[in-house]
């Protein structure tokens, strides 16, 4: 993510590619215990985080900042973690 | 099956295995069974024998055949040739909403199907008035679960009926018929008797009214115009028997599990973090319970809890053997991971429930331990 999209950049990247519910998630958690603040790019292949990662937000108090689709099916998630993430 | 239903089941076989509409004496006392049986059946619900009906097959087969011939009757009770509206939440059983499908795709007597789906809360509950909406203009059918058999979550039936009292409404109640106090309030009302104790693969249909439903293309001329006229009379005869034992202590049954399940909820909420659980916090069932266990592979915590002798059913739609809950967890915006759905059978005792909870705990603690969470 760069500035050219209007999209803040990611303090951390994290490629889930490859694995499947729940690890993607598991990475977004484990990310977010290490962080504390600021922003998670999380990009993943599996289906399903598409119904996961907004769900963990709002668990969480963060903010999903951006989605993108790939043509390939890859899924790029920008998440703004919260005072509770 | 309980054992009353095990034992009269057996009986049966003997005195009804005869096709009941046929006139030799052997047939004659299959259809005294079968009188019998629907008799006891009506009794238990409080309606006449003529509104009952016994489908041999799945509940969900019921469904689309209660659907099918509520779409007839109320085209020809329009008196217009027009679309029929056939209104269907998104968190019914997979099953009902491919037969929805299925309808819209071979209309009964190729009466043209508007097919709308009604969305859920957070809870799973629909909203009244944007079905009131979706109905119009009518004629119009709305099929809706008494309750959902994933998160237990009750719709509002008494509202919708109270809201939209022209259309006609066909209630899937199969995980209620029988074993909850539930009022019926439906044009048609679809059960099955395993719920209540009873045999597998029979459903239930109790009509509002004794109108015939015959008019959909239903080829039989059975009772009510959609039960065949050679029902599988000795599952009937134990499903009535079932209900007959079960019926007295449904209502202290269902308040017993819905202590049950409230006390498992306190004792996992107390001791796990990230537990969410799913459904509507007082309109549920009293023996289902959904939670949501954040960073847990469902399918890794059902395979840890079978282990230790238990079965449950995992909600998750990421367990590889079915695709059934995942619509229902979209539909709620919930984690679709990590999910177990646990439905105590009858006279689950607090003990049992102590034991899984300690179980469940200690698995769920140590799965999230070895991902380092």
């Amino acid at each position: 993510m760069t500035a050219e999209n209007g999209l803040p950049p990611a303090d951390l990247q994290i490629d889930a590619t490859g694995l499947l519910c729940p690890k993607p998630i598991i990475e977004l958690g484990r990310a977010a215990q290490r962080l504390r603040s600021g922003i998670i790019e999380l990009v993943t292949d599996d289906p399903v985080a598409r119904h996961d990662v907004p769900a963990w937000c709002r668990m969480r108090s963060a903010e999903l900042l951006h989605t993108e689709t790939l043509r390939s099916g890859e899924t790029t998630f920008l998440v703004q973690l919260g005072d509770g993430s | 099956m309980s054992e009353t239903t095990k034992a009269g089941l057996s009986q049966a076989w003997e005195i009804g295995w005869a096709d009941p509409s046929k006139r030799y004496p052997q047939a004659r006392a299959a259809l005294q069974l079968l009188t019998q049986a629907r008799a006891s059946v009506a009794a238990g619900f409080g309606v006449s024998p003529g509104q009952v009906a016994f489908l041999p097959g799945t509940a969900d087969a019921a469904m689309g055949l209660a659907v099918r011939a509520a779409v007839a009757k109320v085209s020809v009770m329009s008196g217009q040739s027009g679309p029929v509206r056939v209104v269907v939440s998104d968190v019914e059983e997979l099953g009902v909403l491919r037969a929805m499908d299925a309808l819209v795709q071979h209309p009964p007597q190729g009466i043209p199907i508007k097919l709308e789906r009604a969305g859920v809360d957070a809870t799973g509950q629909v909203e009244v008035s944007r079905i009131v909406t979706q109905t119009r203009p009518g004629p119009a059918v709305v099929v809706m679960q008494s309750a959902n058999g994933e998160l237990g979550t009750r719709q509002p039936i008494s509202r919708l009926r109270a809201a939209l009292p022209d259309c006609a409404l066909v209630l899937d109640a199969r995980h209620e018929l029988g074993r909850a106090p539930l009022p019926l309030q439906a044009t048609l009302t679809v059960g099955r008797a395993s719920t209540w104790g009873g045999p597998p693969a029979l459903a239930v249909l109790i009509s509002q009214d004794e109108q015939k439903l015959r008019g959909s293309d239903n080829p039989t001329d059975g009772w009510l115009g959609i039960e065949p006229v050679n029902p599988p009379v000795p599952l009937i005869a134990a499903a009535s028997l079932a209900l007959e034992a079960a019926l007295p202590q449904a209502e202290a049954e269902d308040q017993h599990a819905r202590k049950l399940t409230k006390s498992l909820q306190d004792q996992v909420t107390a001791a796990v973090s990230d537990v969410s659980v799913l459904g509507h916090p007082t309109e549920r069932l009293g023996y289902i319970i959904m939670f949501s266990f954040l960073y847990v592979a469902a399918d890794e915590l059902v395979d840890q809890l079978a282990r230790r002798g238990w079965a449950v059913a995992s909600g998750s739609a990421c367990t590889s053997d079915t695709e059934r809950p995942l619509h229902v967890l979209v539909a709620i915006s919930a984690l679709t991971h990590g999910n177990l759905r646990v439905s105590l059978p009858p006279s689950t005792s607090q003990a049992q429930i102590d034991a899984f909870a300690t179980d469940l705990i200690a698995i769920v603690t140590q799965i999230r331990a070895a991902a380092q969470l």
